[in-house]
């Protein structure tokens, strides 16, 4: 049992370390994806002209990324939960 | 002899003097117009490019103002102003351009403009009838800052049609330029420049104006 939780709190502390990290590298791109964007070249005079597409498309990554920070902080609430109970029951 | 030598000058002279002489568009009156740019349905824009190891950005504002003034029997007399609003350009991430419009970037509320103004045509180059390429030197406001830069264009002429109503009244000219802003030269330096934001910014117009506006 006790394996376990020292496991599952390695598993949340490095997670939230990963997030952290790749946030603080990588900015917007990995937690908002850039809206996209679509061009069109103007008949009558040949230029090209943009504009903003109205849904985003979202990444793989845009997903992973917050389901590991929920994920880990889920973890380490379970775990202070469990800690606090075994105290109690000590006690 | 010396007859054949100054036939020979004259004829020299005169093609010298049409290499040199003024591009710019055959059987259009010798005058200057003015082309408005202040387009009422939002269509002209200048857009950017930032291309770094980490990220590319690409944004873009629609709010350009601005005139040319020009003889278009001579583009080499082309000058004018075109200005961009700082706090409209869009980069597909609101927190981005929020960030875009602070202090340490544009600071869009103490200089909200973004000015280019044409100081000199360099050199023009003819593609077609009515079309040219346009070297020109000019100078390039930010952030509080002016800085003499080097931008190239092409320069497209279009007279009043039923085509051309359809976009606007009068004679079109459209102008389709980009040049390069070293972030640096003008007050922009954060520790993500070269990693996140490229040291240098390339900028587009694709700009259309009437002598009609």
């Amino acid at each position: 049992m006790k394996k376990i939780k020292i496991i599952l709190l390695s598993i949340a502390l490095l997670s939230s370390i990963l997030i952290f990290i790749v946030w603080a590298n990588h900015g917007y791109n990995y937690f908002t994806k850039d809206k996209a964007y679509i061009e069109f070249l103007d008949p009558i005079t040949n230029l090209p002209y943009f504009e903003w597409k109205d849904e985003t498309s979202i990444g793989l990554i845009d997903f992973v990324l917050p389901a590991l920070f929920i994920e880990s902080i889920i973890l380490l609430v379970i775990y202070f939960i469990i800690k606090k109970r075994r105290i109690k029951n000590v006690e | 002899m010396s007859n054949n030598i100054i036939k020979f000058l004259i004829i020299l002279f005169v093609v010298s003097l049409k290499l040199n002489y003024a591009q710019g568009i055959e059987n259009e009156k010798n005058e200057k117009r003015i082309f408005n740019f202040d387009d009422p349905n939002k269509r002209n824009q200048v857009s950017f490019e930032s291309k770094a190891p980490l990220e590319d950005i690409f944004g873009f504002t629609n709010e350009i103002s601005g005139k040319l003034e020009v003889n278009l029997t001579d583009l080499k007399t082309l000058r004018g102003e075109f200005t961009a609003k700082a706090s409209t350009l869009k980069t597909g991430i609101e927190l981005r351009d929020q960030h875009l419009r602070e202090e340490g970037w544009l600071d869009a509320g103490k200089y909200p403009e973004i000015k280019l103004k044409i100081k000199e045509i360099t050199k023009v180059e003819k593609l077609a009838d009515r079309k040219f390429r346009v070297f020109a030197k000019a100078d390039f406001s930010l952030k509080g800052a002016t800085k003499t830069i080097d931008v190239q264009s092409e320069v497209n002429y279009l007279p009043e049609s039923q085509t051309t109503k359809s976009r606007f009244p009068g004679n079109l000219l459209t102008v389709r330029a980009e040049f390069k802003v070293k972030l640096s030269d003008f007050g922009i330096k954060q520790q993500i420049i070269g990693q996140k934001v490229a040291e240098e910014v390339l900028v587009k117009t694709n700009l259309v104006g009437s002598d009609k506006l």
